[in-house]
């Protein structure tokens, strides 16, 4: 009965795994990605090639990216439907009135809803303390602050892509906004690098990607005896694409906030 | 019985009148034509009798021998003698009127083959391309045969005895598209046509001009 139920498991994996393939295809392609076709000439020398598409309208369906008459043509697909690509090759070699005896190709290409989504998500609770090492040690046993280690704030978001194919490569920009690298001297670290913004790329296969954000707390520079004020840290994700332009379909869930509540820059413990 | 005799002198007289009295006829071989007389007395006995083989020559087709009419097919060239003879029983005496005619068949048995409607054209998408040739019979019997080659291609086309009946016959040469999309010329040769008599053309041997079919670019699918 165990055997049986691991067969089927399997079976349901392979399923899950075909229907993956399937997903934004050149012949099922998502509204809004970009595909590429190809190909391979006549051994004629003389002739022309010239790619079209019928059922929709350019520039409101689709848009040719790039020139038409080669050995390949780069498709942008904008709305759901049903198309036909066309490629024709002429040959230039003959009499007019023979119309250049072409060749056609054609593929009947289904554009679908895109689904590709790229999300930003909290690895922990929302509303946390900063973390803290109690307790601090006073390193020069003055009252001061300015040597002593607190200890360093992680929050840590994971991104993720559903929806899209996962064999492809996707990219996104991402944006860390209410700290600020003026805030915490010593370190705003995103993603191994202390950049508060810039581009991700994702390899393929790989469906998150951890964005770490790591800060010394109460390190400030403005607050008194380096006191941290409250953070809102905020991942907001922008611009993500797969490898074939398809845009994310929501952009609702690409903002994702921690409220870190500072723990006091209480300075050490002096005497008379 | 003067009386009597007289009057049977006087029939067979004008009788015999009519003897020696000759008619030309010209006909195309494979041509049917009626033969018709119109005889003194319905009831005296009829005979026509046609030079040549009758089943080879010539055959009847409407009427008999015996008849007032009769329809002949000419079936090969040449000049007959056709003879009718009216003979009227007078007791034991039969009275005989011959009318006689010369009939010329001519040689004009022939097959012309017409170039292709469209010289230079494209292949088709499919494995073969079809390029058709008009043969136009002119006399000769209905039913005819020919053989028929294609010269100019690397693997020539070819028939023998093909069948065709009525005055126009289309040749559909079935040439095999390469997949190369390479250019193929030819034309096309008939002979050996005969009718079913076994008539050849006067013409000969018939060929067209040449044919030039356009290859298609052998355009790879799509692939994306």
């Amino acid at each position: 009965m165990k055997s049986l139920l691991k067969v089927l498991m399997i079976f349901a994996g392979a399923l899950l795994f075909t229907n993956v393939q399937a997903q934004n295809s050149g012949t099922s392609p998502y509204a809004g990605s970009t595909h590429t076709y190809t190909i391979t000439k006549s051994s004629i020398a003389a002739t022309t090639l010239a790619w079209t598409i019928s059922g929709g309208t350019s520039g409101t369906d689709f848009n040719f990216v790039g020139a038409t008459d080669g050995t390949s043509v780069q498709v942008q697909w904008l709305a759901t439907g049903t198309y036909t690509l066309q490629v024709a090759e002429t040959r230039t070699d003959l009499a007019p009135a023979l119309s250049g005896c072409p060749t056609t190709r054609t593929i009947s290409v289904t554009v679908t809803n895109n689904t590709f989504d790229v999300l930003a998500s909290l690895d922990t609770a929302a509303d946390a303390c900063a973390t803290v090492s109690n307790p601090v040690t006073d390193v020069s046993a003055d009252g001061n602050n300015s040597d002593d280690v607190f200890g360093t704030t992680t929050r840590t978001y994971t991104v993720s892509m559903s929806g899209g194919d996962a064999a492809k490569t996707w990219s996104f920009d991402y944006a860390v906004s209410d700290i600020a690298t003026s805030d915490n001297v010593a370190g705003v670290l995103v993603n191994g690098v202390a950049a508060l913004s810039g581009t991700i790329n994702v390899p393929a296969n790989t469906a998150s990607q951890t964005i770490t954000v790591v800060y010394n707390t109460n390190k400030n520079t403005v607050g008194t005896n380096g006191q941290d004020p409250d953070f809102a840290i905020s991942l907001t994700i922008s611009n993500a694409k797969d490898e074939l332009g398809t845009p994310d379909s929501n952009a609702g869930n690409n903002l994702a906030t921690y409220n870190v509540k500072a723990v006091p820059a209480t300075t050490g413990i002096t005497t008379d | 019985m003067k009386t009597n005799f007289t009057k049977l002198l006087s029939v067979c007289f004008f009788l015999l009148l009519g003897y020696g009295v000759m008619a030309q006829d010209i006909r195309s071989v494979g041509e049917t034509h009626a033969y018709t007389v119109t005889p003194e007395n319905g009831s005296n006995t009829f005979a026509w009798t046609v030079s040549g083989s009758q089943g080879s020559d010539w055959a009847i087709t409407a009427g008999a021998l015996d008849q007032a009419s009769v329809t002949i097919n000419w079936q090969k060239p040449g000049t007959y003698n056709l003879s009718f003879t009216e003979t009227e029983a007078h007791g034991g005496l039969n009275c005989s009127t011959r009318k006689t005619a010369t009939v010329t068949v001519n040689a004009d048995f022939d097959v012309v083959i017409a170039d292709a409607a469209i010289a230079l054209n494209c292949a088709t998408p499919a494995a073969t391309t079809d390029v058709t040739f008009v043969l136009t019979k002119t006399n000769g019997d209905n039913d005819w045969t020919f053989d028929y080659t294609t010269v100019g291609l690397g693997t020539e086309l070819t028939g023998n005895d093909v069948a065709a009946s009525g005055g126009t016959h289309n040749l559909v040469i079935s040439l095999n598209n390469v997949s190369d999309g390479s250019d193929q010329t030819f034309k096309v040769q008939i002979s050996d046509v005969k009718d079913s008599f076994g008539n050849l053309t006067v013409s000969g041997d018939e060929e067209t001009s040449n044919v030039t079919i356009y290859g298609l670019p052998n355009t790879g699918n799509i692939t994306f």
